[in-house]
């Protein structure tokens, strides 16, 4: 047992500061807008949009394991549900995201039953196709979507501020939310048995957890909030076209952004996106003809040094200590 | 009275092998039942079946009343169904607390994180594992993550446990330990099925006995008798077996 004090502490210290320094943030993160040029307010609400795909991603990749290709398609339905819901005036902007979101959840649950049944690589593979899949729809259903030609939405024209910073706010709002579902899933029931699902999926239907009911609910929560960001990425661009907002390449950095930061924890994918955009902007702009290269350099080196991902270091290093 | 748990001619194929075939049982309640047979006798398929990680293919199982083929595995351990691995499965990332406290949150349904944590403590303790409720489960020994198994089993608070070769890979204490922990399980009035290889331990601790062979029960009865019935000699080693021990019991009889 006495082993096992020191870490009790350390413990019991983060969960006391844990709270005061996300008030803290939260308070910076709330007056920000004001002192930013237009440049910062964009790389930063971009942050928040990767921050609420990362955790999304981090639902059903992180805390059940089912390693899920299929963030772009719920991004993609969610800016088209978004953008046809707000062309046909049938809603006012702010609710355009939660009218994405409860389509999103619907079509992943519905998709859910057959698609996990489906384990490890083939899982993977069914997830990247769904994109693909909505990406030919909204292609040839040219009545609705507009086919190739994309979509514009309508302006803003916001009475509470430039259009900058009301999807600053409002994504602020957003990853907000998708932080306080993962940290709640995080300490339920819910959260145990996602666990449990990861670790051992046949001992966890042995201790009566409906494996297939829990996999489809982590399938929808990490498809509603996508969902969400892609009607307000919709409205924020002011046009999407399907190669846009289908494109593989968001499937892949939510992964790649929760790996980052710390599989199946709840700070880790809001720090691998934030890593991810300064990488993102830093590099690839001076490396413009390679940046894919660099994109899977950065993956193999994950995989190989840092499986558990940022988070990790200062857990290994605890465990170097204890061996030492 | 009325059996717990009744098995109406179930079988289960695997492409052309009968794992089990036609296979009638029933178990009392507050009986411990084992189940012998030799390697690839099809025990553990008949526990896959009873536990629904598998379905069969004909046949009917009933549990207190209720029909419980072609139920999926998490309904049948909600129902008081519960089982232990021949290979231990674990939840590795998480502490031997954690691990059996998920079992009462979910089967065991425990109302609270609270009441699953203070039944797992207790089972922990039960079967001696007390103490090591913070310890990972994947560094636990094989002898304490077969104990582990056990734990997450009885947290479930079953009406039948379903005990899969619990000894197998055991050293001595560790199986007078595991018997010793069986029987004071019957006395609390739990209903066994016992899995075993070692047939002399299944005689000591069961009431009966019931042998399978190529997937089919061939014997059934008071464990003293079952290990004279030559038809489980010769499941075991082999026809000339059970004939020289017919010949022997000839012999002995002609000289009485």
């Amino acid at each position: 047992m006495p082993k096992a004090s020191p870490q009790t502490s350390r413990h019991a210290l983060t969960a006391r500061i844990g709270p005061v320094a996300v008030a803290i943030l939260l308070v910076v993160l709330l007056v920000l807008p004001h002192y930013l040029d237009n440049y910062s307010l964009r790389l930063a609400t971009t942050v928040f949009m990767y921050c609420v795909l990362a955790w999304s991603w981090n639902f059903i990749g992180g805390f059940v394991g089912y390693p899920s290709f299929g963030i772009a398609a719920f991004f993609g339905l969610g800016s088209y549900v978004g953008a046809i819901m707000l062309t046909q005036d049938m809603i006012p902007f702010w609710l355009s995201p939660a009218c994405a979101a409860v389509v999103c959840l619907v079509v992943a649950a519905l998709l859910g039953a057959p698609i996990l049944r489906l384990r490890g690589h083939y899982f993977a593979v069914a997830s990247l196709a769904l994109g693909e899949v909505f990406r030919e729809l909204a292609m040839n259903w040219t009545a609705v979507t507009g086919g190739g030609m994309g979509v514009n939405l309508p302006p803003l024209r916001s009475s509470l501020g430039t259009d900058s910073q009301v999807f600053y706010y409002m994504f602020l709002l957003l990853a907000l939310v998708t932080f306080a579902v993962t940290v709640a899933v995080g300490r339920s029931r819910l959260g145990v048995a996602f666990r449990c699902i990861r670790q051992n999926e046949e001992a966890a239907n042995m201790i009566g957890i409906d494996a297939t009911r829990v996999k489809i609910i982590a399938f929808a929560l990490s498809a509603a909030f996508p969902g969400a960001a892609g009607a307000l990425y919709a409205s924020w661009v002011g046009y999407i076209d399907p190669s846009d907002v289908f494109d593989i390449i968001i499937s892949v950095k939510a992964p790649v952004m929760a790996l980052l930061g710390g599989v199946g924890t709840v700070a880790g994918p809001a720090i691998g996106a934030f890593l991810y955009l300064a990488f993102e902007e830093i590099v690839w702009r001076n490396l413009l003809q390679f940046h894919a290269a660099v994109l899977g350099l950065i993956i193999v080196l994950l995989v190989l040094f840092l499986p558990n991902g940022f988070v990790d270091v200062t857990r290994r290093r605890k465990i170097l200590d204890g061996a030492s | 009275m009325t059996a717990l748990l009744e098995l109406k001619g179930l079988s289960r194929r695997f492409g052309g092998l009968m794992a089990v075939s036609d296979v009638t049982l029933d178990i009392k309640p507050g009986s411990i039942v084992g189940l012998i047979g030799p390697n690839g006798a099809g025990k553990t398929t008949l526990v896959n079946l009873i536990s629904g990680a598998l379905k069969p293919n004909a046949g009917e199982m009933w549990f207190k009343g209720t029909r419980i083929d072609g139920l999926a595995a998490h309904k049948i351990s909600g129902l008081g169904i519960a089982r232990t691995f021949q290979v231990v499965q674990p939840f590795p990332e998480m502490t031997a607390l954690e691990n059996v406290a998920a079992a009462a949150m979910f089967a065991g349904k425990a109302g609270s994180l609270r009441e699953a944590n203070a039944r797992a403590e207790a089972m922990l303790e039960r079967v001696g594992l007390g103490g090591l409720g913070a310890t990972s489960a994947a560094s636990l020994s094989l002898g304490q993550r077969k104990r582990l198994e056990f734990a997450k089993s009885l947290a479930m608070r079953p009406s039948l446990l379903l005990l899969d070769e619990v000894n197998a890979g055991l050293h001595g204490s560790e199986i007078d330990a595991a018997i010793a922990l069986i029987r004071s399980l019957a006395q609390d009035g739990l209903t066994i099925l016992i899995i075993e290889h070692l047939v002399k331990l299944v005689v000591a601790l069961c009431d009966e006995v019931a042998v399978l062979h190529h997937g089919q029960l061939i014997a059934r009865g008071p464990s003293a008798d079952i290990t004279n019935d030559p038809r489980v000699i010769e499941a075991y080693l082999g026809e000339r077996y059970s004939k020289r021990g017919q010949n022997q019991q000839r012999v002995t009889d002609a000289a009485r």
